[in-house]
């Protein structure tokens, strides 16, 4: 069998090329007529399923450009393209065609136009017909008409094989893609990498050149091989979907041959034809479960796995400003690439710079393990014994379902030296976390009658009004004053009734003396300083004609003043001869004396 | 000299709150109490009870303000902001809230250049709190009545120098402050403003309720100048000088 294939090659590699060069002239000449077709094969796909555009150009065995094709994006995936060019020559006629076939996946149900492919081909722009395709989920792969290239659901197939369908948020989920066939599989690319949402995605290597292996599945002995394997982590709770992964697969398949010669040239016996397929795996849900809420610490920051968290500084004394190193590693399983850095107390006159970070993930096993080295450099600014306190970090175990910690040691240091003062110790601008209002008012309100103004409050107007009365007050006092300094006769005549008094009372001491002369004298004195007094006239040349013309000018009525007068002449009869009157008359004279006097004094008002 | 003391006292006794709102501070310290509980209903329905009750202060407004910004409603919170702001102008309290408020609205409105003489003379007349206003005007003004008294009654040189300086001295204070008073409490020159309560409002070119005539649309929150009325409806006018028609409705006056 090999040598003759061989032979086959050999033959054709000779004389094909001699006989396309013998065509070659009256190509030329046939390119007249350029007609171009395209069509989709199979119409009906099921959803997932594989169908081809096929574009034929007839009369042309190259195109200008690349066609362009229509928009397919939305209902379906790209996978390949062949193209294949062919020579007929029937009854002197040579016909050459060149195909071009475009291979999809369809993503979504429907029906769905495929437009018009242009082609440029011999310097015209060629348009196809629009094709139809329907996708649906009615068909079954196998009910989808025979597969161009007859090859069973059975035959060739793809399982994602999952380590748990039920796990913990964050917590890895191992996923091989085992292609399982019965025919010979010459080659294979991965063409369609699910994307999974909701997943930290982490690929690890599958062991080298895939392990491939041979298993009974159903009775049925297949050749098994892991194309590629990936580790998830769920990013959130809920029910997830792995997506499907999809495979072009190269296999060599025999068809049924209807002759000998038909058989020899579609090369089943020397060139066993080489069929390409895509197969895709079965999308998986995943039940994740999220992170219980009791028991969990304050340092655990979402690894589900394990962790191991050591710490050590290269040196256990320093001197101030110089700088130490303090390695911080974390080693353990679990999705360590999303690991939040750690939160470390340091020592507030301590200068952190940000730290250096190493990782290393080993993935060569199923479970992904490695370490994470935080390497922070630290310059003490003051001198001390100086402690770093432990360093915290909590972790789940899906396996127990609970929470663990682990913690470094404190680490000590010895600092000597003097403190650096002034060192830019990491002073920076108070940062605002978060705007908010300012905090309501706790004092006293002051509390007004809406709708009131200041003068229905109590008091406003004795505070308006009273110093205004006591100015005025004040005024007229100030008049008084002025004009008892200025006019004599105001001032005399405001004196007068107090001088009166004065002397009347003078005489009251007099008279218990029991001097009547000396006592009318006095009363005489009291009657005419008074009535001097008030009408600004020298006391000593006081005429009691003159002071009687002087008040009626005055316009004091005759009624008020004769009391006065016949009280003061009856004082100047008694000057001269006494009366033995008793206590009790003289008593009562200087009633009648204040009496005049008062009288005088209304009269004068 | 006696009088003066008087007076003086009875200036203190006026500062005082009137009788009948001795109670109604306890609405206000429950209020206060709830707030800080996280009760924010139960504190805006006590401040609000006090309102309610015909009385008016700057500091139960400011409450009510920050009592509706965390219930999350923002054009109320202005709206008492804006209240609070009328009577305790030049509260930085008030005019931080406010300001945070203010940027959390749907209309982003520049305001207009002012001519700088009303900053200056807003500034003036925001310069200290009413009630130390009101015990500057009145001890200005009783000083001053004090040393025309001492001028009138007393004679000196060192009283008529020293009485005269004192009472030209507390007559400047008390024009000026007099004035300030004045212009707070008669609301002098102070234009109608409203704050907008519905989510959206349609400004209209004419007082007319038709939609074509629609020129702007302002959203809850925004402050407005109302310049007249027109029945049911009000001549607003924005910050930035833009003009419009609204109803009455959907304002709430400041």
């Amino acid at each position: 069998m090999r040598g003759l294939d061989w032979a086959a090659t050999v033959f054709l590699a000779i004389i094909v090329p001699g006989v396309a060069a013998s065509m070659a002239a009256p190509l030329e000449v046939a390119a007249v007529q350029l007609q171009v077709d395209a069509s989709v094969s199979p119409s009906v796909v099921p959803l997932n399923g594989q169908f081809t555009l096929e574009v034929e150009l007839r009369g042309a065995n190259q195109v200008d450009a690349e066609p362009s094709l229509p928009e397919l994006g939305d209902f379906s995936r790209y996978i390949g393209r062949n193209s294949s060019t062919s020579i007929q020559m029937i009854g002197g006629v040579t016909t050459v065609s060149l195909t071009i076939q475009y291979r999809y996946r369809a993503i979504r149900e429907g029906t769905f136009e495929i437009g018009a492919v242009e082609v440029e081909a011999g310097g015209q722009v060629l348009r196809t017909r629009p094709v139809t395709l329907t996708v649906s989920t009615e068909v079954d792969a196998a009910g989808a008409g025979p597969d161009p290239s007859g090859i069973g659901a059975e035959d060739l197939f793809m399982v994602a094989e999952v380590s748990k369908t039920r796990v913990y948020e964050n917590e890895p989920i191992e996923v091989s893609y085992r292609l399982f066939t019965r025919l010979n599989v010459s080659s294979y690319s991965l063409f369609d990498l699910a994307e999974n949402q909701g997943f930290w995605v982490e690929e690890v290597p599958g062991p080298r050149n895939s392990q491939v292996e041979q298993r009974v599945l159903d009775g049925q002995p297949y050749t098994t091989a892991v194309l590629r394997r990936v580790v998830l982590f769920p990013a959130g709770p809920g029910t997830k979907t792995i997506e499907p992964m999809s495979v072009e697969a190269s296999v060599r398949v025999r068809r049924q041959t209807r002759s000998l010669l038909d058989d020899f040239f579609s090369g089943s016996r020397f060139f066993p034809s080489q069929e390409a397929t895509v197969i895709t795996s079965a999308p998986v849900a995943v039940e994740v479960l999220p992170l219980p809420v009791p028991g969990r610490p304050r340092s655990f920051t979402g690894l589900v796995g394990r962790l191991d968290v050591s710490a050590s500084i290269d040196r256990s004394s320093v001197e101030t400003n110089d700088a130490v190193t303090l390695e911080l590693i974390v080693e353990g399983e679990g999705n360590l690439r999303g690991l939040a850095a750690p939160i470390i107390d340091f020592p507030a006159d301590f200068e952190v710079f940000p730290p250096e970070v190493t990782e290393s993930i080993d993935r060569s096993d199923s479970r992904i393990r490695g370490s994470r080295t935080y390497e922070y450099v630290l310059i003490p600014r003051s001198p001390g014994e100086k402690t770093i306190p432990p360093v915290e970090m909590s972790y789940f175990d899906a396996e127990s379902a609970l929470y663990a910690t682990s913690a470094s040691q404190p680490l000590r240091l010895d600092v000597t030296g003097d403190a650096v003062i002034g060192a830019p110790s990491g002073r920076a601008g108070v940062e605002t976390l978060r705007e908010d209002i300012r905090f309501i008012q706790i004092g006293p309100p002051s509390l007004g009658v809406l709708g009131g103004s200041l003068a229905d409050a109590p008091g406003f107007w004795i505070v308006a009004l009273l110093p205004l009365v006591a100015l005025l007050g004040a005024l007229g006092l100030r008049k008084h004053w002025d004009r008892l300094e200025g006019d004599v006769a105001y001032a005399r005549g405001r004196r007068a009734g107090r001088l009166a008094k004065k002397r009347l009372a003078q005489a009251r001491v007099v008279m218990s003396e029991g001097d009547a002369r000396a006592f009318y004298a006095e009363v005489e004195r009291a009657l005419r300083g008074f009535l001097a007094d008030k009408l600004n006239v020298a006391e000593a040349g006081f005429m009691s004609q003159v002071a009687e013309e002087e008040l009626r000018r005055r316009g004091v009525p005759g009624v008020d003043t004769r009391d006065y007068f016949a009280c003061l002449g009856e004082c100047d009869r008694a000057r001269f001869a006494p009366p033995r009157s008793s206590a009790e008359e003289k008593s009562g004279f200087l009633g009648r004396a204040a009496e005049a006097m008062t009288a005088v004094q209304e009269g004068l008002s | 000299m006696r009088t003066v003391v008087f007076a003086a006292m009875v200036a203190i006794a006026m500062f005082g709150t009137p009788p009948s709102a001795v109670t109604q501070v306890e609405f206000y310290q429950e209020g206060n109490r709830l707030y800080q509980e996280g009760d924010f209903e139960g504190a805006l329905a006590s401040y609000l009870r006090l309102v309610e009750a015909g009385f008016e202060s700057g500091e139960v407004y400011y409450n009510i303000g920050n009592t509706y910004f965390k219930l999350g409603d923002v054009a109320p919170s202005i709206l008492y902001y804006e209240r609070a702001r009328r009577l305790l102008p030049g509260d930085a309290d008030v005019q931080a809230n406010l300001d945070l408020a203010r940027s959390l609205t749907v209309d982003e409105i520049e305001p207009l250049p002012r001519f700088w003489l009303f900053s200056a003379l807003d500034w003036w007349v925001g310069l200290m709190s009413r009630t130390l206003l009101i015990a500057v005007v009145a001890a200005s003004y009783l000083v001053g009545i004090g040393a025309v008294l001492l001028l009138v009654l007393k004679r000196g040189a060192h009283v008529a120098v020293w009485g005269r300086r004192i009472a030209s001295a507390s007559g400047v204070v008390f024009f000026m402050f007099g004035l300030n008073l004045a212009v707070r409490e008669f609301e002098l020159g102070q234009a109608q403003e409203a704050v907008v309560l519905q989510p959206q409002v349609d400004v209209l070119s004419a007082p007319l309720d038709d939609e074509t005539l629609t020129i702007f649309t302002v959203h809850e929150g925004t402050k407005v100048r109302i310049d007249r009325f027109s029945e049911e409806w009000a001549e607003v006018v924005l910050e930035d000088g833009r003009v419009g028609w609204v109803q009455v409705g959907v304002l709430e006056t400041i």
